[in-house]
């Protein structure tokens, strides 16, 4: 009987043994020792090997990249939404936007080009193979928007596109036909994806997991909510990008952002996002071999009048009320810490489009004068507003709140989770005002992107919609008019105007802060292939060029 | 024996019928749209109604209700995720190895290190280790584990860097979770331990044993052990439901895949097919805890044993009665 016991309990341990090494083995390798990569704060290029990657006899080169809030997959516009790092590397990104001079740039097309007011033309390269050996041709091209509607994504809703007359002109020229020249698509992320594969598999097939592409990597490993692993495709269509260096990528997702930096501090990581609490716990100890990049995500934070929601916002004097009531620079310090930075337009300070139109004096008597204009005593205006219960949301009514009070006017905040707020939004009544701006950033920095919904009176936020005459003509003229001289002056005239109305209320800069590893990688290179914090170019970062 | 185990695991039948429809029903009824989640702004109306009809959210209660529990009973299909498209039971069965891997590492590091110590602190009551050991168990009972988690991340990931914060890449990953989720227990464990070998040494066998000569080691390891451990037993299995539920915070603290960090990601998302299949294995598991904690018992304690089969009427048969159950039958 002891016997059995005792062989019982060896059977138990190793079966547990056997048990932890292969649950073990479900995580990829959780730092970058298999790396050669340079060692000194600045890599060398003697580091870098002289000949393509994965030659025989080259090491491997692995790096991992971290990643928080979701994962991501690659389907582009389903949901949850794509991983933009990994479709970057995984597959050929129809338009670009290249990070030193923000313009829109592509690495499959030779040409593109409106031919007239509704449509727009797209010359492809000659000799761009996928991953299963096919030739990709306009046919693919076309495909990748005109299977939008099919793959569950709302990325071109709104634009006008018309996709029963999208269509392939010869082998490597795509037509796309719209209601009216649609200018900001091409800021849209969108993946040249083989048809006949596609087609083949669905888009409710797991093999979407291990997509087709026809980019330098290809997936060989993606487990939900954990990693993704990207190896180099030896046979590469574009060869003439350069040498790749890096082998391997592998993305791990970290569900809290303050762990995620621990394993930058533990060199684990490459590189990854700061969020704003993270990014203070840097500045406060500014570790070794760590450093960031904080940079401008083109867009900004504003303050968002509900005007289908509350007719009291049709009253310049109530916007103006609003504005001079609240101490913008006091409240995004408090919400946004160490990364705020002062938006005195729509756009960036950074963009090339930036006009300096003005502030806001924080005058609260000045306030209290126009509010006394609109025919409001004290206490006879009261805002009701309907916000998501995450900290920033939280941060920015409660502070309103705080500053209006103190003219007269009561505000009554609800809050609530995403998917019990978001419906409400979508019709009018309920969220009179609240804070807004474009989480896909916008990489080319135009006006347009941070105001993207402010036109969409159905279909879209109730709460977005800016209902003035003027501003919504300019707006038409942002995203319609392909005169690029008369696009530059309505850039101007919008900020002016959106100042002079009062019809939102910008207060704050959006930025990514990416932390990295000073022993890995320098801020020139980070600035050059990252667009924002969940859009690292993984491709351009593989180049052997790019270590250099 | 074996009829009360077959008996009991019938049972768990309708138990994980109620617990199915339970939570289906809650999620139901929980405020909130998967489908705007899923969407995110900027969705129209017809897109909405596009994808309600995809997932069959555009049905009533009781179809959709009817069509889980056929699935989920006759073919043993969870569904797929709303968020990730990929079959639920194929996700769970991926992960739940890992989160059965860290509660039973934890059970195991709770009852290694409690018992002893527990045990210990009896034999030298009112000592200063007994002092010291009720002390640090208060202090492990009173913080919560995910402070722990968070201190001993800094600790030995940050500052130390002996290891890993996250993932479970090498063996050393598991120390931590392992170590944090059995804290809690280690005290509660260390306690009832404690308690029940004080009460089970002031027994007349007990004396019996030391006035025939016996070394106080062998009293304790032959006669007083095993009849501790019956309340132990019930401690331990009613704690390794704990760990479950406690898997949520420790893996998603710890970036470990499995079961809780699963159903983390499905309470967020509002992605009730894996809400409803966590919480389903989860019931189930919890059932066949029960079921093994009180065949232990049986194992372990004849009377219990003897209880059980006096309901299939051996005892009946023979003619006899059962022992007093709180006599101490072990001397």
């Amino acid at each position: 009987m002891k016997k059995i016991r005792v062989l019982a309990a060896i059977i138990l341990t190793c079966a547990l043994l056997a048990g932890l090494s292969a649950c073990a083995k479900e995580s990829p390798p959780a730092d970058n020792s298999q790396t050669n990569s340079p060692t000194a704060d600045t890599p060398s290029a003697s580091a870098v090997p002289d000949t393509p990657a994965q030659q025989p006899g080259d090491e491997l080169v692995s790096k991992t990249i971290g990643v928080t809030g979701y994962l991501g997959t690659f389907l582009s516009g389903g949901s949850p939404a794509e991983s933009r790092t990994a479709c970057y590397a995984v597959f050929d990104v129809i338009f670009t936007t290249d990070p030193a001079t923000k313009k829109i740039s592509s690495d499959i097309l030779t040409d593109w080009y409106w031919e007239d007011d509704a449509t727009f033309v797209m010359k492809m390269k000659d000799g761009i193979y996928f991953s299963n050996g096919e030739k990709a041709t306009a046919e693919d091209l076309v495909y990748s928007y005109v299977s939008h509607n099919a793959r569950g994504a709302t990325y071109l809703d709104g634009m006008g596109i018309i996709f029963d007359q999208c269509a392939a002109r010869d082998e490597l020229t795509a037509v796309l036909k719209f209601e009216q020249a649609y200018l900001p698509f091409t800021d849209t992320e969108m993946y040249l994806i083989c048809k006949s594969w596609a087609e083949s598999v669905g888009f409710d097939s797991d093999e979407w997991y291990k997509p087709v592409g026809s980019g330098p990597y290809a997936c060989s490993e993606y487990s939900y909510d954990n990693y993704i692993k990207l190896n180099l495709r030896d046979d590469y269509w574009n060869k003439e990008v350069g040498d790749y260096y890096v082998d391997e990528w592998t993305i791990k997702y970290y569900p809290d952002a303050s762990t995620m930096y621990m394993d930058l501090e533990n060199g684990n990581i490459v590189f990854c996002e700061l969020t704003t609490p993270v990014y203070s716990t840097f500045v406060n100890s500014k570790p070794d071999n760590i450093d960031v990049s904080l940079r401008s995500d083109g867009v900004t934070y504003f303050m968002q009048f509900g005007y289908l929601d509350n007719s009291a916002w049709y009253d310049k004097n109530v916007r103006l009320a609003v504005a001079h009531a609240v101490n913008w620079e006091e409240l995004g310090r408090t919400i946004l810490g160490d990364t705020y930075i002062p938006a005195n337009s729509i756009t960036p300070n950074a963009s090339p489009y930036y006009v300096d139109v003005g502030k806001y004096e924080f005058d609260q008597e000045l306030a209290k004068e126009y509010l006394a204009k609109a025919g409001y005593a004290p206490g006879e205006l009261t805002l009701q507003t309907l916000m998501f219960d995450v900290q920033l949301f939280k941060d920015f009514t409660e502070a309103v709140q705080y500053y209006l009070s103190q003219v007269g006017i009561t505000v009554d905040a609800q809050f609530g989770d995403i998917s019990a707020v978001i419906g409400e939004w979508f019709s009018p009544g309920g969220t009179d005002f609240g804070p807004y701006w474009n989480t896909a950033s916008s990489p080319t920095m135009d006006p347009y992107r941070s105001i993207f919904t402010a036109d969409r009176k159905e279909g879209g936020l109730s709460w977005t919609f800016i209902d003035d005459a003027r501003f919504l003509e300019l707006f038409a003229e942002l995203v319609h008019n392909t005169d690029e001289t008369e696009r530059n002056a309505a850039y101007r005239e919008i900020q002016q105007h959106i100042y002079d109305e009062a019809l939102i209320i910008p207060f704050a800069d959006s930025v990514s802060v990416i932390g990295f590893r000073t022993d890995e990688i320098t801020k020139e290179q980070i600035n050059k292939y990252t667009l924002s914090v969940n859009f690292y170019q993984l491709h351009k970062f593989g180049l052997a060029s790019a270590w250099q | 024996m074996l009829v009360y185990a077959l008996k009991r695991l019938l049972w768990m039948l309708p138990v994980m019928l109620g617990v199915l429809i339970i939570v289906f029903t809650i999620t139901y009824f929980t405020p909130g749209d998967p489908i705007a989640a899923m969407l995110g702004p900027g969705y129209t109306p017809e897109r909405y109604a596009q994808k309600a009809a995809e997932l069959g959210l555009d049905q009533g209660y009781f179809i959709r209700l009817g069509k889980y529990i056929w699935n989920a009973f006759v073919r043993f299909d969870l569904g797929r995720s709303y968020l990730s498209n990929l079959s639920i039971s194929d996700e769970i069965a991926a992960r739940f190895p890992i989160t059965l891997c860290i509660g039973v590492l934890t059970i195991f590091v709770m009852a290694v290190v409690g018992m002893p110590l527990g045990i210990f602190s009896a034999i030298r009551q009112y000592g200063a280790a007994d002092a010291a050991l009720t002390v640090a168990a208060l202090v492990m009972n009173a913080i919560p584990a995910f402070v722990f988690a968070l201190l001993s991340l800094i600790l030995f990931g940050v500052v130390l860097r002996w290891l890993p914060v996250n993932g479970l890449g090498s063996w050393k990953a598991w120390i931590l979770p392992v170590v944090t989720s059995a804290l809690p227990g280690i005290a509660v464990v260390m306690r009832m331990s404690r308690t029940t070998m004080l009460e089970v040494i002031r027994q007349d066998y007990i004396r019996t044993a030391r006035s025939k000569g016996l070394k106080e080691g062998v009293i304790i390891r032959k006669h007083a052990l095993k009849n501790c451990l019956i309340p132990l037993i019930t401690v331990t299995g009613g704690f390794m439901t704990s760990v479950l539920a406690g898997s949520i915070i420790v893996e998603t603290i710890f970036g470990i895949p499995g079961l809780g960090m699963y159903l983390m990601g499905g309470i967020i998302g509002r992605d009730y097919p894996v809400i409803n299949g966590s919480v389903l294995l989860i019931s189930l598991i919890v059932c066949i805890l029960n079921l093994v904690v009180d065949l232990l018992y049986a194992m372990i304690d004849p009377r219990i044993k003897a209880q059980y089969s006096a309901k299939k009427g051996k005892i009946k048969k023979s003619g006899g009665t059962l022992p007093p159950v709180n006599e101490g039958g072990a001397a």
